[in-house]
């Protein structure tokens, strides 16, 4: 079986070509990546241990779920990215196999985590889980191997669940073992934290600006009790702000607010696209500022007031009977979505619609502050 | 009459499926998927704000495709041991995105199953596509399924869902010689992994002894189209990897130098750009977006 050296050396040399050149790139407005690979110096690449494995992993990792094309990947991974996270259940074992064509030929030199089905606890599901995930990664080894999804602890502690990860671990077919959770997030943590034996080495948990300071608080607990922890949605679900698309600097920012807790190892934004990649590269090494306090700011602001949670509560109070939820749910297809065609079938379909355009001034109030009058307004403006 | 009755059924049949379109996507599902075989519960439904409650971070892969409402339940018969099905229903934009979504999850070599406009299974799981819905049942509860209660469940859906067998008629422009079958894949935006290109189809092809990636991007306007390609033009002119020729001329096929691909050869063709990546000699491509070309509408 092979074992990867663990010197970071290469990804070093390659990731200081590769930062400055798309620091380089962003400063002059321009995407290349040539430029990304050869150019000759750069800022430095951060790497962090991730908890008790050991492993020196680079605070931008790859979360590669929805990743079609493995040349995006391979991409990132020549340009310095060192751990890459999938799943079994991802595009139905498809992001497994694009993961192992993108690191074909590199595999000593990229960390690769993935997970069990959620459904699975049983000793036989989980060693046919890991098998597949093996032949699809067309490796003879994984990094971490996680379960999937815990919603509270107790899963964790399924005996037939940890012998089967035991053996897998004593026969080498995988080094490490983790958790990842959505939800209920602190008591999971504290869950592993907690566990006597120590069972496993890392988590994965969603974190960002708008995260429960519990979860903060637990992410903390857990670097101090040697779990490496490596955060996901980072973005805040990646909303977008009006009618613009989620920009460079606010995801710029969105990441350097994640590492710059130092509890946390690494993150593994979704990056779908080649402009993705370049833009968070050169992030590594970046500090987190005041500007992008307020840029965070002000994007957190915008999906508190902005984003119809779709309650339905203002509805009673429009006299013209407007299914104002479902007018915003259009301009959420449109808006959020880009889908042009659903958004304006759905504001055709949204009862009384078109009546905002024949009165004065809207009543209609939002117990979430959100401005009814000008959203049916901006409605009008696109469907009507 | 014989017209009459003609149109008469057409219209019974076309109020039907209309019907099914818009009712909720939970009266889809059976009350029993097999004999024997009940629904436990009601079922559970999700809008684009809570999928990710039901599949978590791969609910973002569902709402490019113009993901609606889904509804899932679980099945199961007295004395089944824990052991379950779980049928899930999603509503998508339109037959293309259903078919795109389906075909992300399939992969190389899945044995074919013979319901809706197209499925796979195997003994853990079965997924099909019909009119705009995508269905997905898998095994609960146990790592082996029966690939029987699967079939009988897919059948019983696809009762319920609008009649539909055809595939998306933009699958045929990829229908060229050497296109490997069960490899189209319809992606809604960022083709090929570049944000300056927008929706379009990608299948796996044979060339030679080469295997090869053919691509059609479908643009809103030939505007859209040259736009787009002037966008590549300037990022490969920074990757210095050409092309030479300016990149939204008609019918000029460009032969390029891609950072992540390798060779291409593609051209344009009103709204429509085709092409072929991963060539080791981009000249070779020529014959196949030539193909690919004829394939097009004429508009």
């Amino acid at each position: 079986m092979k074992r990867r050296a663990e010197s970071c050396s290469m990804n070093r040399r390659a990731f200081l070509k590769a930062g400055m050149a798309g620091a380089a790139a962003a400063s002059l407005g321009i995407g290349s990546l040539e430029g990304l690979l050869h150019a000759e110096s750069g800022p430095q690449p951060v790497y962090r241990t991730l908890g008790r494995t050991g492993l020196k992993v680079t605070t931008l990792s790859f979360g590669a779920m929805l990743t079609p094309e493995y040349e995006v990947i391979r991409a990132g991974l020549d340009a310095g990215i060192n751990y890459v996270d999938t799943a079994r259940r991802y595009l139905n074992g498809r992001s497994e196999s694009i993961v192992g064509r993108a690191v074909r030929g590199i595999r000593d030199k990229v960390y690769i985590a993935t997970k069990t089905k959620p459904g699975s606890n049983t000793r036989e599901a989980i060693i046919a889980d890991v098998e597949t995930s093996l032949r699809g990664l067309a490796t003879d080894y994984i990094d971490v191997i996680q379960l999937h999804n815990l919603e509270n602890p107790q899963r964790a502690f399924i005996p037939e669940v940890r012998e089967a990860y035991a053996d897998l671990r004593k026969q080498g077919k995988v080094r490490f073992l983790g958790v990842t959770t959505h939800t209920n997030q602190a008591e999971v943590i504290d869950g592993i934290i907690n566990d006597p034996e120590k069972f496993f080495d890392t988590v994965l948990v969603g974190y960002n600006a708008k995260s429960d300071p519990s979860v903060k608080q637990a992410i903390a607990r857990a670097k101090a009790a040697g779990i490496g922890v490596v955060a996901m949605k980072i973005q805040m679900g990646g909303y977008r702000k009006e009618n613009e698309p989620l920009s460079p600097e606010q995801a710029a920012a969105a990441f350097k607010w994640v590492t710059r807790d130092e509890n946390v190892a690494c993150a593994i934004p979704g990056m779908k696209t080649l402009d993705q990649v370049r833009q968070m590269l050169p992030l590594m090494s970046a500090n987190f500022t005041g500007k992008d306090r307020r840029i965070l700011k002000e994007y957190a602001q915008a999906i508190d007031g902005y984003f119809c949670r779709l309650c339905a509560q203002c509805e009673p109070t429009c006299p013209n009977g407007v299914r104002i939820s479902v007018v915003n749910r259009a301009l959420m297809y449109a808006e959020g979505y880009r889908e042009y065609a659903l958004a304006k079938a759905t504001f055709r379909g949204a009862p009384g619609a078109r009546r905002c355009s024949t009165c004065a001034g809207c009543v209609a109030r939002c117990v979430n502050g959100i401005d009814i009058g000008g959203k049916m307004r901006q409605a009008e403006r696109l469907f009507a | 009459m014989t017209r009459t009755i003609a149109a008469l059924v057409a219209i019974f049949f076309a109020v039907v499926t209309a019907a099914a379109a818009e009712e909720g996507v939970e009266d889809l599902l059976p009350a029993q998927c097999a004999p024997g075989w009940s629904m436990e519960g009601k079922p559970a439904t999700y809008s684009p704000q809570t999928l990710y409650k039901y599949i978590d971070g791969e609910a973002e892969m569902y709402m490019p495709y113009g993901f609606e409402k889904a509804a899932t339940v679980r099945y199961a018969r007295k004395g089944g041991k824990g052991y379950g099905v779980v049928a899930s229903i999603f509503r998508m934009g339109s037959l293309l995105d259903a078919f795109g979504i389906y075909a992300s999850y399939r992969g190389p070599g899945v044995q074919q199953a013979p319901v809706g406009a197209e499925g796979f299974g195997d003994e853990s799981q079965l997924m099909f596509y019909q009119d705009r819905f995508f269905v997905r049942i898998e095994a609960s509860g146990a790592s082996i399924g029966d690939a029987a209660v699967f079939r009988s469940c897919a059948a019983e859906i696809s009762k319920n869902l609008p009649d539909g067998r055809e595939k998306p008629q933009e699958l045929v422009l990829l229908k060229v010689s050497g296109a490997v079958p069960l490899t189209d894949r319809y992606y809604p935006s960022s083709l090929l992994g570049y944000g300056f290109f927008g929706r379009g189809l990608t299948a796996e092809c044979r060339l030679g002894t080469e295997a090869v990636k053919i691509f059609v991007m479908l643009f809103p306007s030939p505007d859209a189209a040259v736009k787009a390609l002037d966008a590549y033009a300037r990022y490969l002119k920074t990757s210095q990897g050409g092309p030479e020729a300016a990149a939204g001329n008609e019918g000029t096929t460009l032969h390029v130098n891609d950072p992540l691909y390798k060779g291409m050869a593609l051209a344009r063709s009103g709204r429509f750009v085709v092409g072929v990546a991963g060539l080791k000699d981009t000249a070779a491509g020529d014959t196949l977006v030539a193909a690919l070309r004829e394939r097009l509408p004429k508009e």
